[in-house]
């Protein structure tokens, strides 16, 4: 969240109370005058009787001096700012235009009507307003660090979440050949090692690098060992000899294909045992009804570019 | 832990503003102030004090068409020893309207009244009611006065000029008498300008300030400096001033002469000339009391 985000949601967050705030004292303000006004308009149609006021009629002017200390006295008992009593005038005497913020109102009597001129003077701004406006400052300010500290939380939360993903999902299982003590096993469950003899191990490392610079290779019982998976296997063997596990002339790896096949199978059945799906991947394929000298069928790891093997002491 | 998930779920957020808007509104409601008007008795036409005997229920009622004076004239007589023999209270009633002493004086509900001769003639409530005067003022003389040239008692002199009158028909000086004028001079009043001041002061500022040529009402010293002597013309000698009437519904002299003492030094602490000018109508004694001979109406 950034220092623009954030000061607008301060912004926001200040102008959205504001507002609402402004609407309740408005609304509130606007109801309490339409009553005092009643009140005061109830108050001076019980004192017309005795109030000065001109008559055309009977030829009579009034006492405005009278008039006037009787409106100073009804607003002292207003007593406030806000709302006024400007005028008590028979009404053709009114002075139009009112000026701004006044307005009149009229009390029909048998002696004629008269006009009442009220004047409304809503400061908005007093000092009670102004510090509740200063409070919903520091509100949204907290508010909005609150909020940015949910924000945060939740992208760190995210973010946690999409690594788990990368660890998860596109780092799968890698299966892991050590040629140091001849052993093979998978990332899962490292603790489950599975020893592999001598001449499975070779043809097994050899098949892989094979299939995976000719993926599209077909290997047939029926036929000899491709030369090159022959050379590769024999170039593992001599790293085995190399780390001393055998003193043994090197093996061919033409000879019993189906025992060393199986061997290998035996093996991967045993660390892939709890993970099937990813068989396909490191699992010489079995011929399945056509007969295992079947023309064929093919032993070649045709999904072995999509696995993942690590060897330790190549 | 828990309360840190809590805090940091989104439907909390979401909660928390909504409740945090319903306070803000609900604060918006009660920071504006709500409080009742309350108003008195806004007009008072009267004042009450209590005399000395406050187990007496019995009224003396006064009536003035001034404020000030029935104020006045109520707190002294409280004080007073023979109106706390017989009263337990003093009410001061002043006339807002002239309507008010019509009543006062039409139907004798003042003890004490302060009103016209030609009004207390008017309801006779000097044989009706038995009101006797106490104390008078000094007659005086009613004038037309101008500002710029001696009035003339003519038709043709009134007829282009504006007139301002006393706008109460009790007025002798400011009203009756003017009036009296134009009709012994012919005059329709519909023709003349007419304008109508609610007090004696108020035909003064409108003569002062140009809006009417000739005004009708007496003249007092302090009238000098802002008018001449020399423009002003008599209507009618003579007038009888204001009086103090007391209401003898029974011989009670000891009262009245109290009530007239009162009423006398009431009169020396009076500003203008024309008030502090009185008679007293009663010679009272330790012995007798009187009728003072040659003081009576004219």
């Amino acid at each position: 969240m950034n220092k623009f985000v954030f000061s607008g949601l301060v912004a926001g967050l200040f102008l959205a109370l504001s507002l609402v705030f402004y609407v309740s004292v408005s609304q509130k303000t606007q109801q309490v005058n339409t009553h005092k006004i009643t009140q005061i308009e109830k108050q001076i149609a019980l004192d017309l009787p005795l109030l000065d006021l001109s008559n055309e009629l009977l030829k009579h002017s009034g006492n405005k001096d009278a008039v006037l200390t009787y409106i100073k006295t009804l607003n002292t008992y207003i007593n406030s700012n806000a709302l006024r009593v400007v005028a008590i005038e028979p009404k053709g005497e009114l002075e139009l235009p009112l000026k701004s913020r006044q307005f009149s109102r009229t009390l029909n009597s048998s002696n004629g009507a008269v006009s009442i001129v009220f004047k409304i003077n809503n400061t908005y701004l007093t000092a009670t307003n102004a510090s509740f406006h200063l409070v919903f400052l520091i509100i949204s300010v907290l508010v909005s660090f609150w909020l940015k500290h949910i924000f945060t939380q939740q992208l760190r939360t995210n973010l946690l979440e999409s690594n788990d993903d990368t660890t998860t999902v596109p780092l799968p299982l890698v299966l892991i050949i050590d040629l140091n003590n001849k052993t093979v096993s998978n990332s899962y469950r490292a603790e489950l090692k599975v020893c592999l003899a001598n001449k499975p191990l070779c043809f097994y490392l050899a098949l892989v690098d094979y299939c995976r610079n000719n993926s599209d290779v077909s290997l047939n019982h029926s036929k000899n060992v491709p030369d090159e998976l022959i050379e590769l296997a024999n170039k593992y063997f001599y790293r085995l000899v190399e780390l001393g596990h055998t003193v043994r002339k090197r093996p061919n790896f033409n000879n019993s294909l189906e025992k060393t096949l199986s061997e290998v199978r035996a093996a991967l059945d045993e660390v892939l045992i709890e993970y099937p799906d990813q068989k396909e991947l490191y699992y010489p394929p079995k011929a399945y009804g056509e007969g295992s000298r079947s023309r064929l069928h093919s032993y070649a790891l045709t999904h072995i570019a999509n696995g993942n093997i690590e060897v330790i002491g190549k | 832990m828990n309360f840190k998930n809590i805090m940091l779920h989104k439907t909390t957020v979401v909660a928390f503003l909504f409740l945090l808007l319903l306070v803000t509104w609900i604060c918006g409601q009660l920071t504006v102030n709500n409080d009742d008007l309350q108003f008195p008795v806004m007009i008072k036409t009267s004042t009450t004090c209590q005399t000395t005997a406050t187990s007496n229920t019995s009224e003396l009622i006064v009536f003035t068409p001034s404020k000030k004076i029935a104020k006045l004239l109520t707190e002294s007589l409280c004080g007073d020893n023979v109106v706390a023999k017989q009263y337990g209270s003093v009410i001061g009633y002043w006339g807002y309207r002239t309507a008010d002493s019509l009543e006062f004086v039409g139907k004798g509900i003042a003890d004490l009244i302060l009103a016209k001769n030609n009004i207390m003639a008017a309801f006779r409530a000097e044989s009706t009611y038995n009101y006797q005067p106490v104390v008078g003022f000094s007659d005086y003389t009613a004038f037309f006065i101008s500002s710029k040239e001696k009035p003339r008692l003519t038709k043709q002199y009134f007829l282009d000029k504006r007139i301002g009158l006393l706008d109460y028909p009790t007025s002798r000086s400011g009203h009756i008498l003017p009036k009296q004028t134009f009709k012994e001079l012919d005059i329709n009043l519909a023709n003349l300008k007419i304008t109508y001041a609610s007090s004696h002061n108020e035909l003064r500022d409108l003569l002062a300030d140009g809006k009417v040529d000739i005004i009708a009402s007496f003249w007092k010293e302090s009238d000098a400096t802002r008018f001449s002597k020399n423009y002003i013309t008599p209507l009618s000698n003579n007038i009888a001033g204001t009086r103090w009437y007391f209401k003898m519904q029974q011989n009670n002299t000891d009262l009245l002469c109290a009530i007239q003492s009162h009423l006398l030094n009431m009169s020396k602490d009076q500003t203008l000339h024309y008030y502090q000018n009185v008679k007293p109508y009663w010679s009272c004694n330790t012995k007798s009391v009187s009728f003072i001979k040659g003081l009576g109406d004219e």
